[in-house]
């Protein structure tokens, strides 16, 4: 049987039309991932803001209401007369004292678990600065950070983003790394920024760690990668056992930038 | 009469304050505040002596309040009492142009102190804010000849710990970190002191009077 040769206009048009619906497809493909880009990043927003609330209401409420409290202990410990009958009495306001300001102290340390203030009230270097330092004494580890941003600032999002990732580097540096030195360095220039938290310690195979941090378990990789591509921004690993572990996070400035590179 | 403006808007721990200061023989509280604009409109019509600024305040935060009251009305002069602690928080105040920093948990002759100093044209950053400011201006390299200089706080700790006998194990616990932080933080000490153990840190110790 002899076939037919199809006309070679009808195979044009034809072709016209799949790469037409192929173009359609794809960009409502685009449209779809830009979508759920924007969701995702609405209901990471929505958790940073419970977070903020929560922490805020911590150290500011139940805070001042124990500041408060320990003011008005010290003034009645100060009003009681010096009288040897009263020597219990003492003793107790002075136990309450000390409870007073250990639940002072845990609730100061679950507010800054929670979202630290000095994010929002002093801005990203402020709050990096007193991360890093506050890593390094309670760690015992050398950290150094340098911070290069001239006058540009990030929004309150891309900072939240730098910020949660060199916090989750650090915790997986305490540990897993048995490093002594960790260098983080940020930089930004006019349309990206460049994030990057380096250690000393022992390293591995990036490709384990990965599977490690997508699978859920232990290292959180996986978890740092997603929150980058919230912002069409990459994640490198970049270690070898014996050799120090460093990751690399890049992202646009803006979500235009964003949207143009990805 | 030393006339003062307190903001805060936490208004138990205000009254505390408003009470404690009532009772002093030289402060009259003229205007109090619950938030940084109310605060800025007082200071505009009252013209205190002294302004209390407080650094989480609805409406304006009190870093603002600072830097507006320092330009503005250059002969009040700003006390910043707050919760924070962290020195980030020192720096950026002394900045903004606050001539004190006094932590909210201070004793309240601590705070009348910090009021009247100011008041007279000086300064007053209580000693954990002074001690911040110190620590800022004293880098390590300022001190080449003293290596015990260029020691943290924590280092310091665990030298001292560890010259009174404290195993690593009973660093940790004392100071409640992990024991690889503890040990982490004794090598260091020794690498920058430039000994090779414990024992060599002791008579390092010895040498420089550090122990008794």
């Amino acid at each position: 049987m002899r076939a037919e040769h199809p006309d070679p206009a009808d195979l044009r048009a034809q072709l016209t039309r799949l790469l037409q619906e192929h173009d359609r497809l794809a960009e409502r493909l685009r449209d779809g991932q830009a979508h759920f880009r924007r969701i995702a990043r609405s209901v990471w927003r929505v958790q940073e803001e419970e977070r903020g609330r929560f922490a805020r209401e911590l150290h500011d409420g139940v805070g001042h209401n124990l500041t408060a409290m320990l003011h008005l202990i010290a003034g009645a410990l100060a009003s009681l007369p010096a009288d040897a009958g009263l020597e219990r009495a003492r003793g107790d306001l002075a136990r309450v004292q000390a409870v007073a300001e250990a639940t002072l102290h845990d609730t100061r340390e679950l507010s800054r678990l929670l979202r630290p203030q000095i994010l929002d009230d002093l801005g990203l270097e402020p709050a990096l600065r007193w991360l890093v330092r506050s890593f390094s004494e309670t760690h015992g580890l050398a950290v150094t950070l340098e911070y290069e941003a001239g006058s540009i600032a990030l929004d309150r999002d891309r900072s939240t983003l730098v910020f949660r990732i060199v916090q989750e580097a650090l915790a997986n540096i305490a540990k897993h790394a048995d490093a002594t030195h960790v260098e983080v360095a940020f930089r930004c220039a006019e349309r990206e920024a460049e994030l990057s938290v380096r250690d000393d310690g022992r390293g591995c195979a990036p490709e384990a760690a990965l599977a490690r941090g997508t699978e859920g378990a232990s290292s959180g990789l996986g978890g740092m990668r997603d929150r980058a591509r919230l912002f069409g921004g990459t994640l490198r690993v970049d270690s070898a056992p014996g050799a120090g572990f460093g990751i690399r996070l890049r992202f646009a400035l803006t979500d235009s930038n964003m949207e143009a590179d990805a | 009469m030393i006339r003062l403006l307190i903001a805060d808007d936490h208004t138990v721990l205000r009254e505390c304050m408003v009470a404690t200061l009532r009772a002093s023989s030289d402060c009259l509280v003229v205007g109090e505040a619950g938030d940084g604009i109310a605060a800025i409109e007082q200071a505009h019509a009252l013209h205190p002596d002294v302004a209390v600024i407080d650094i989480s305040m609805p409406r304006l935060s009190g870093i603002d309040v600072v830097r507006r009251l320092t330009e503005e009305l250059p002969r009040t002069r700003v006390l910043v009492l707050t919760m924070h602690e962290e020195d980030e928080y020192v720096v950026q105040m002394v900045r903004a142009g606050a001539a004190g920093y006094l932590v909210k948990h201070a004793a309240a002759d601590e705070l009348l102190k910090a009021i009247r100093t100011i008041a007279a044209g000086g300064v007053h950053f209580g000693p954990y804010a002074t001690k911040i400011l110190a620590g800022r201006l004293h880098q390590p390299q300022d001190l080449p000849e003293d290596p015990y200089g260029s020691l943290s706080d924590r280092e310091r700790e665990v030298l001292h710990l560890v010259v009174d006998g404290l195993t690593i194990k009973e660093i940790a616990i004392r100071l409640s970190i992990s024991a690889k932080g503890a040990e982490n933080h004794r090598s260091r000490v020794l690498a920058k002191l430039g000994v090779r153990n414990s024992a060599e840190l002791v008579r390092y110790a010895v040498r420089k009077r550090l122990v008794d």
